[in-house]
């Protein structure tokens, strides 16, 4: 990364190094979302009922190693769906190819799987002339059945109350009937609607939280406020906001009375690396043990909130001159939680957000644009802790998701990026999005912070399979391939027509 | 030595030819609020105000700015953020100085939302966290907000002035003073006489399409330059009994934002309007469309369907060939060596049937796949049809035009008209599209255009 060059130079020069990247040297040289290949093979009964599934996944690693384990391993995890099947096999491979190097992006190759996994649903339905909703609500995981690694989920959320929520709010039923007008009048025009429903393990993979062993400091300052110390990096998501809100809720003091600690490892511990969705989740949760710590320390008991804690790390200062008092907050597994590295079986996450989109289009015939008219993103994330943050972080998700669906090539030209400017790696204007419609269920999370759960990067899942859903309803053609480019689909709808 | 106002305060100092008005913003005066996100004209990041217009800073040569009003995001208060605070609008920021300065000039300017919405002005500013939703609601919270249309803004500009020692330039500007030469001639005859001496010097004016991507174009930096931007002579357009007169520096928002042109030629007005976002469309001009000589003008296919003329002049006089015959081959025109485009002549007639299409990847920000532009005369039933990223110029259809003309009510059939294109079209395969997708979809603009279009005249 930039940060590990920086640091080399600096290393080697002995004084401080600035690195700027011009926007094309930037999109040249940072990792790429791997390309993937999916194949699903599913025995399913009469009613669309999972039987067994059987699918391969082989992601184009790039030329070196980098991240393409890891984000293999979450891409087979998630392979399945948040269906119950009792019979799974899922194999997967990254190969080594000539081409940029691939990494971690927004998803971490739940992306990929969930365009498999949800497409292959609508073909499903197709195949046995069914109602798509319909297959995934028979299907989706209920509490007390497993996922395909054996993990028994049990936390008490609804997937099929978060489909049908999206199915309500995107009037699926009431747009079928007037999109069937539609087309039957309009010569250039077709509409369609998609439906998706998913899922995506919060946090890291297995045992990855226990490896990073994380740890949150809160120090009481001798003026009474108290500063978090954590090396959760704020880049635009709400980091400080939330650490704030959380530390000043769990000590009922006023947010001015929090201090954030900027990020640098002379002063913060380690928390680990801010991916994963993980921040407010766990490290929030971190957050919170280290201010009840904290409290501890200042002779406080669990319950005291308020000026009470502020008078009582004033008192202590005075007591104990030039000391500082720390409370620590540090990660402890939630009980139950087993994962075998070498099985793959077990509780690969701690918990799982769950998703359900509806997205509603406009295929133009003459060119095969597709303009994304309605979209509406359910999620369950077990607690918002910021309305306008968690908002904002679906609706950017979503967006992202949008331009990965519709126009997000990197193409590829002798093993390097051959569009690497923005004129011609197309991402969303504010003119080709509609207002993405955000609603949220929640379902606390006793291990998260306040309940919460990770949120940050699984908006982005949805669109891709819910807009190639809504195309093919529209053109009466199945897309299999993301990014559905006109010259794409084109092809797809005018295949078997006479030139 | 160049003078102009950055914040309301006077400044002077000395630029160099390769410098941008990002590069003098940021490193000379201080100015980093102002953020360099592609350098290409793209994301808006560096949208600043030139003479009370948002435009790209990083597409604005720094002598450009000489005796001009420049605003950046450092003239706004803090009362002025706070509605872009509370809904959501920024996460990383790296697009939100941009943002908010694109969201005040609406806020300032509520009458252009009578013809544009809040999407498509902000369309000029990308953001990859937000989703947008913020944003546009940001926009409308500062225009519900008390200061809405007539805000008196504190002004402190950075620079010299300031206490701070000024910012160290990266090294690759350093590197990039060209060898090249700029004129600025204050009037026409000045600019033809230095055009006569100067066969081999580049007219610029908008700079929308010279300076993307320019701090890594080198050798861009040693061209001569002969800046029009002082030329008043050339500014604006007029409108006369027969014609509408643009003049060399005429913009697309000149033409946006006269409510005459949307009812007389409106083809111009939808074209203008697709050509980037407000950035671009404030600083690109007609004329420059037509001598930057792309294949996807956006601009030219419209005035080519309107039957403009080219008005070219030099030393020797003047001259006007009609933009039909003004293509000669890939980049190349019929202009000779001193000849510069002084101004385009747009027919008024009346047409029954004017439509554009502009197939772009995106809603806006883009370069055109593909696009059509069309026209019936009213009165003797002429058509012209123009194509663009179709052919090594823009170009009419003749064999099209022809197929029309015998049509009369019915439109041609979509394989009767891929057989005309061919023999008038020749797209390629390039990192934009296929040229398969091209000549498919130009045959379908039509066959549908038409197909609506003859059914709503019949």
């Amino acid at each position: 990364t930039i940060a590990a060059h920086a640091a080399l130079l600096a290393l080697a020069a002995d004084r401080p190094v600035k690195l700027v990247y011009e926007r094309p040297e930037d999109m040249a040289a940072t990792t790429k979302r791997h390309p993937a290949r999916i194949i699903h093979r599913t025995g399913v009964d009469a009613e669309g009922r999972l039987l067994a599934q059987d699918i391969e996944i082989r992601l184009d690693g790039g030329a070196y190693v980098t991240l393409s384990p890891v984000v293999l391993s979450r891409a087979c995890i998630h392979a399945a769906g948040p269906y119950a099947c009792d019979h799974v096999r899922i194999r997967g491979e990254a190969v080594l190819t000539n081409r940029v190097p691939y990494g971690a992006f927004r998803g971490f190759g739940n992306p990929q799987a969930c365009f498999g996994f949800e497409r292959h649903m609508d073909a499903i339905a197709e195949r046995l002339e069914l109602d798509p909703i319909e297959v995934r609500r028979k299907n989706l995981i209920r509490d007390g059945q497993t996922t395909a690694t054996g993990q028994v989920i049990e936390d008490g959320a609804d997937r099929v109350a978060v489909l049908d929520r999206a199915v309500a709010l995107g009037r699926v039923a009431e747009r079928r009937e007037t999109h069937a007008a539609f087309n039957a009048t309009h010569a250039d025009r077709r509409r369609g609607v998609g439906v998706v429903t998913y899922h995506h393990g919060a946090g890291f993979t297995g045992a990855g939280e226990v490896h990073l062993d994380s740890r949150v400091h809160a120090a009481g300052l001798p003026d009474g406020r108290v500063e978090v110390r954590a090396a959760s990096t704020e880049m635009g998501q709400g980091t400080i906001t939330v650490f704030t809100q959380l530390a000043a809720d769990r000590l009922g003091l006023p947010a001015g009375d929090i201090v954030i600690a900027t990020p640098d490892t002379h002063r913060v511990p380690d928390s680990g690396p801010t991916v994963a969705s993980r921040t407010a989740m766990i490290v929030g949760h971190l957050v919170e043990r280290a201010c009840d710590d904290l409290r501890r320390r200042v002779g406080l008991t669990s319950g005291a909130r308020g000026s009470i804690v502020r008078e009582a790390i004033r008192a202590w200062h005075e007591e104990h001159d030039r000391e500082a008092v720390v409370g620590v907050g540090r990660y402890e597994a939630p009980p139950g939680i087993e994962w075998d590295e070498t099985t793959y079986r077990g509780s690969a996450y701690g918990t799982f957000c769950w998703a359900a989109h509806v997205a509603e289009v406009e295929v133009d015939l003459r060119t095969f644009g597709v303009r994304v008219l309605d979209y509406v993103a359910v999620q369950e994330v077990g607690k918002v802790l910021n309305e306008v943050l968690a908002r904002g972080q679906i609706q950017g998700g979503v967006v992202q998701g949008i331009g990965w669906a519709l126009f997000e090539d990197c193409i590829d030209r002798d093993g390097r990026m051959g569009n690497p400017e923005l004129t011609n790696y197309i991402i969303p204007t504010s003119g080709d999005v509609p207002p993405i419609r955000v609603d949220f269920l929640e379902v606390p999370y006793p291990h998260g912070a306040q309940g919460s759960k990770g949120l940050g990067e699984f908006p982005l899942n949805g669109p891709p399979p819910a807009l190639a859903s809504a195309v093919a309803a529209a053109l009466d053609v199945q897309p299999t391939a993301i990014p559905m480019t006109p010259e794409r689909l084109m092809e797809l709808a005018l295949a078997g027509t006479p030139a | 030595m160049i003078e102009l106002r950055v914040n309301g305060a006077p400044v002077t100092l000395e630029v160099d030819p390769a410098e941008r008005l990002l590069d003098v913003l940021r490193y000379r005066l201080d100015l980093t609020g102002t953020k360099e996100g592609c350098g290409e004209g793209e994301c808006g990041a560096c949208t600043v105000y030139l003479d009370g217009l948002p435009v790209d800073a990083c597409l604005v040569p720094a002598y450009q700015a000489e005796g001009r009003d420049v605003r950046t995001i450092e003239s706004l208060d803090e009362a002025e953020l706070a509605p872009f605070l509370r809904t959501g609008a920024t996460q990383c920021g790296a697009c939100t100085p941009g943002v908010v300065m694109t969201g005040a000039w609406i806020r300032d300017h509520p009458d252009v939302l009578e013809s544009h919405s809040i999407r498509e002005m902000m369309a000029g500013n990308l953001c990859r966290c937000t989703g947008y939703d913020g944003i546009i609601e940001g926009v409308e919270a500062a225009l519900a907000s008390p200061a809405s249309g007539r805000s008196e803004r504190p002004v402190h500009a950075g620079g010299p002035a300031s206490a701070d020692p000024p910012r160290a330039r990266p090294a690759a500007y350093a590197a990039v003073r060209g060898e090249g030469r700029v004129h600025r001639p204050a009037s026409l005859d000045e600019a033809l006489e230095l055009l006569a001496g100067l066969p081999d010097a580049v007219p610029i004016a908008g700079a929308t399409d010279l300076l993307v991507h320019w701090p890594e174009r080198l050798e861009a930096h040693d061209e001569t330059y002969v800046d029009l931007t002082r030329l008043d002579e050339l500014r604006g357009h007029t409108w006369a009994e027969d014609e509408l007169r643009l003049g060399g520096l005429s913009t697309y928002w000149d033409i946006v934002s006269d409510p005459r042109a949307e009812r007389e030629l409106p083809l111009l007005v939808e074209a203008a309007r697709q050509v980037g976002a407000i950035q671009i469309q404030a600083r690109g001009t007609w004329a420059g469309n037509i001598a930057n000589a792309s294949p996807a003008a956006d601009g030219v296919p419209v005035l080519m369907a309107y039957g403009a003329t080219v008005v070219l002049a030099s030393t020797d006089g003047e001259e006007e060939i009609p933009l039909d015959d003004f293509y000669l081959d890939y980049k190349r025109m019929r202009m000779r060596p001193g000849q510069l485009i002084v101004g385009l002549r747009v027919p008024r007639r009346r047409y029954d049937i004017a439509w554009f299409d502009k197939v772009g990847p995106r809603a806006a920000q883009a370069i055109a796949k593909v696009g059509v532009a069309v026209t019936r005369r009213a009165d003797e039933g002429g058509w012209r049809v123009v194509a663009n990223s179709a052919a090594p110029t823009v170009r009419r259809c003749p064999t099209v035009e022809a197929l029309l003309a015998e049509a009369e009510m019915d439109a041609p059939t979509l394989a009767s008209l891929e057989r005309a294109l061919a023999d008038d079209v020749s797209p390629i395969d390039d990192v934009r599209s296929k040229a398969e997708y091209r000549r498919k979809v130009l045959a379908r603009l039509l066959h549908f255009g038409l197909r609506r279009r003859l059914e709503d005249s019949a």
